[in-house]
C-alpha cells in the first residue's frame, strides 16, 4: 500500500487543518481501501486470504437400496423384507429410513437432508449443485385402469398407461428456481412432459446466481404430478380424479400410485463465492 | 477509529502530532477485513493466485462392464452393506471405468474436493458382447472409490463416498431392440444419461492418488443368488472430474 502524506514545507506556516488532513487521509484509506491502493499481484498467494474468499457448504444424505445380486431396491413399503442369501435362503433386512417418499399431488414438498443455511455479509455469487438417485418399482407393479392389461413402451395401449412424472427443483430463499430440475409449468392441465416419467433415475442439477447479502437457505424439492388430466375435453372430472377423490382407491390390483416413489442417496452442494463488486449499491 | 486532530484554535505541540501519528498506525496496522472496501481488489492484484488447488477430468469413450454386485452372503453383502468397509471391499472389486490422477502432493486438511461423473448407459450385451434382451429388473450401478495412503502409517486410507453410490435400471420394458428383427422386440430405455455430483473433504493426514468411477451390473433376480447373469453393459462417453478447492471451507 502507497501513502504520501503531504507533510509540511519549509518556511510554510503550520495549519492544524492541514496537518490533520494527512492523518484523516490515512484514516480514509484504511477505512474503506479501494483498488487503487494495491499494487498489481499483490496477492500471489491465495493463503493470504482466510475462507472467506470461497466458502463451500455440503449437505448430504444416505439412503440405501439394499441391492444384492438376488433382489431389487427395497423401498417405503416393498414386501418382504428380506434378500435371498448364498445358503439358499433368505436374511432379513431393514428398509432405509432415510429414503425419502415422494408425495403425489401434493405439489413441491422438501427433501430431508438437503438444506443448507447460512449468513452473508457479501453479495455473492452462487453456484448450486443438487444431486439424487430417484427410484420407483416397475411399472407393472401399480394399479392399472381396468382392461389395459399388460403393455411395453411402443405398444399402442401403453399411451393408457397411467406414468407417475417426477418434478424436482431448486429452492433459494422460498423460490424455486425455473429450470432446476425436470418439470415446468403445467399448462391447460396438461401432465405430458413436465416431469420424468421413468422408473429411475441419477442426475445432478446445477444452478448459478447472484444473490445479495444476508441470510438465505438453500434447499430440493420434489413431488409427483397428477397422473393424468385432471378434466376431460368436455370438463368433466377423469377417471384419476375420480379415483384420487376416493383415496387412490384403484381399479385393478397392484400398488396405489404414489408409493414406493422414493428419493435416495442425495447431496446439495453451495460454493459461495465473495462477489461485491456487481452488487455495489 | 478516528484520529483526534487540533482544532483551529489550538495549540499545535509534539504530543499532539505524537498523539495523530500513534493513532494513525495502530489503526493502519490492525485493518480488519470490514475495513475493505467491496471493489478493492481484482484480478490484477490476484497475481498468479487462483483458489483451485488441483483439478483434473479423465474420460473413457467406451467400456464394458462384467463385474456383478455380489450376493448376500459369506463376507459379502451387495449393496445392503452394514459397514463402511463393507461398501469399501464391493466395489473395490468392480470394474474401473475411469481413473483421475490427483497431481497435487499436499492437499490442506479440510478443502473441498468436488468430483463428478456423467456416463450414457448405452447396451445390454452377452457374455459374447453381442446385443441382448434382458429383464426389467437389470441395473447398473455406479461409485466414486478415493485411493489415498495415510501419511502416517503409509497403508492403504481408501474410502468410497456413500451418498454417491447410484444406479438406474432399464426404463420400464423387459424386452428391448436388438439386433434380431423378432416383432416382439421394441426400443426403449436404453441410452439413459447418468450424472452425479458428491463432495469429500481432504484429510491433511493423507495422500491423494486417484479418484476411481466403479461400475457393475446388478441382474437383481433372486434365480441369480451365488451364480452370474454373464450379462455385461456397454457405458460410452464416461467422464470423471475433480476439482479441489482452497483454502477450504
Amino acid at each position: 500500500m502507497i501513502y504520501l502524506p503531504k507533510g509540511i514545507k519549509n518556511g510554510e506556516v503550520v495549519d492544524p487543518e492541514k496537518i490533520s488532513r494527512d492523518y484523516v487521509e490515512a484514516n480514509r484509506i484504511a477505512s474503506e481501501t479501494t483498488q487503487y491502493q494495491w499494487r498489481e499481484d499483490e496477492f500471489d498467494d491465495i493463503t493470504k486470504f482466510d475462507d472467506t474468499v470461497c466458502k463451500v457448504h455440503y449437505a448430504s444424505t444416505v439412503a440405501k437400496m439394499n441391492v444384492t445380486i438376488g433382489n431389487e431396491p427395497i423401498l417405503i413399503s416393498t414386501t418382504p423384507l428380506s434378500v435371498p442369501n448364498t445358503s439358499g435362503g433368505t436374511s432379513s433386512m431393514t428398509r432405509d429410513t432415510n429414503l425419502f417418499g415422494v408425495p403425489l399431488n401434493r405439489g413441491f414438498f422438501d427433501i430431508d437432508g438437503s438444506s443448507v443455511s447460512w449468513t452473508s455479509s457479501f453479495p455473492e455469487l452462487v453456484h448450486i449443485t443438487f444431486s439424487y438417485q430417484y427410484m420407483r418399482r416397475h411399472i407393472s407393479a401399480y394399479s392399472r385402469v381396468s382392461g389395459v392389461g399388460d403393455a411395453e413402451p411402443g405398444d399402442a395401449k401403453y399411451s393408457k398407461y397411467n406414468k407417475l412424472r417426477l418434478q424436482t427443483a431448486i429452492d433459494i430463499d422460498g423460490y424455486q428456481i425455473i429450470g432446476s430440475g425436470p418439470g415446468g409449468v403445467n399448462l391447460e392441465e396438461s401432465y405430458r412432459g413436465l416431469g420424468f416419467a421413468g422408473r429411475s433415475l441419477v442426475t445432478s442439477v446445477n444452478v448459478v446466481q447472484l444473490i445479495p447479502a444476508g441470510v438465505h437457505t438453500v434447499k430440493a424439492v420434489a413431488g409427483l404430478l397428477p397422473l393424468q388430466r385432471e378434466k376431460d375435453n368436455s370438463g368433466n372430472p377423469t377417471r384419476f380424479q375420480q379415483m384420487f377423490a376416493n383415496g387412490l382407491v384403484p381399479s385393478a390390483s397392484g400398488d396405489a400410485w404414489g408409493t414406493n416413489v422414493c428419493i435416495g442417496n442425495r447431496n446439495l452442494i453451495v460454493a459461495r463465492y465473495g462477489r461485491g463488486k456487481l452488487l455495489r449499491t | 477509529m478516528s484520529i483526534t486532530t487540533p482544532k483551529s484554535s489550538d495549540q499545535i505541540t509534539v504530543g499532539s502530532i505524537e498523539t495523530m501519528h500513534d493513532q494513525t498506525r495502530a489503526m493502519v496496522n490492525d485493518l480488519a477485513p470490514t475495513n475493505i472496501g467491496r471493489s478493492s481488489i481484482n484480478t490484477d492484484h490476484l497475481g498468479s493466485a487462483t483458489l483451485v488447488q488441483a483439478a483434473g477430468s479423465t474420460h473413457d469413450l467406451e467400456d464394458n462392464i462384467s463385474a456383478e454386485v455380489s450376493s448376500y452372503g459369506g463376507s459379502n453383502y451387495g449393496l445392503a452393506y452394514p459397514s463402511h468397509a463393507a461398501l469399501l471391499a464391493e466395489i473395490t472389486s468392480w470394474d474401473d471405468v475411469a481413473t483421475a490422477t490427483i497431481s497435487a502432493t499436499t492437499i490442506r486438511n479440510g478443502s473441498p474436493m468436488i468430483i463428478n461423473f456423467s456416463s450414457n448407459v448405452a447396451k445390454f450385451l452377452d457374455s459374447s458382447s453381442a446385443e441382448v434382451v434382458t429383464t426389467e429388473k437389470f441395473m447398473v450401478w455406479f461409485a466414486i472409490l478415493i485411493e489415498r495412503t495415510s501419511i502416517l502409517t503409509g497403508s492403504s486410507t481408501n474410502i468410497a463416498i456413500e451418498e454417491a453410490l447410484v444406479g438406474v435400471h432399464l426404463q420400464e420394458s423387459i424386452v428391448y431392440l436388438n439386433d434380431s428383427s423378432a416383432d416382439e422386440n421394441r426400443i426403449g430405455g436404453i441410452n439413459h444419461a447418468v450424472s452425479y455430483t458428491a463432495m469429500h473433504e481432504t484429510s491433511g493426514s493423507n495422500t491423494y492418488s486417484t479418484i476411481k468411477l466403479k461400475a457393475a451390473v446388478c441382474p437383481c433376480d433372486s434365480t441369480l443368488v451365488g451364480g452370474a447373469s454373464n450379462k455385461k453393459v456397454k457405458l460410452e462417453s464416461s467422464y470423471l472430474n475433480f476439482i479441489i478447492l482452497e483454502p477450504g471451507s
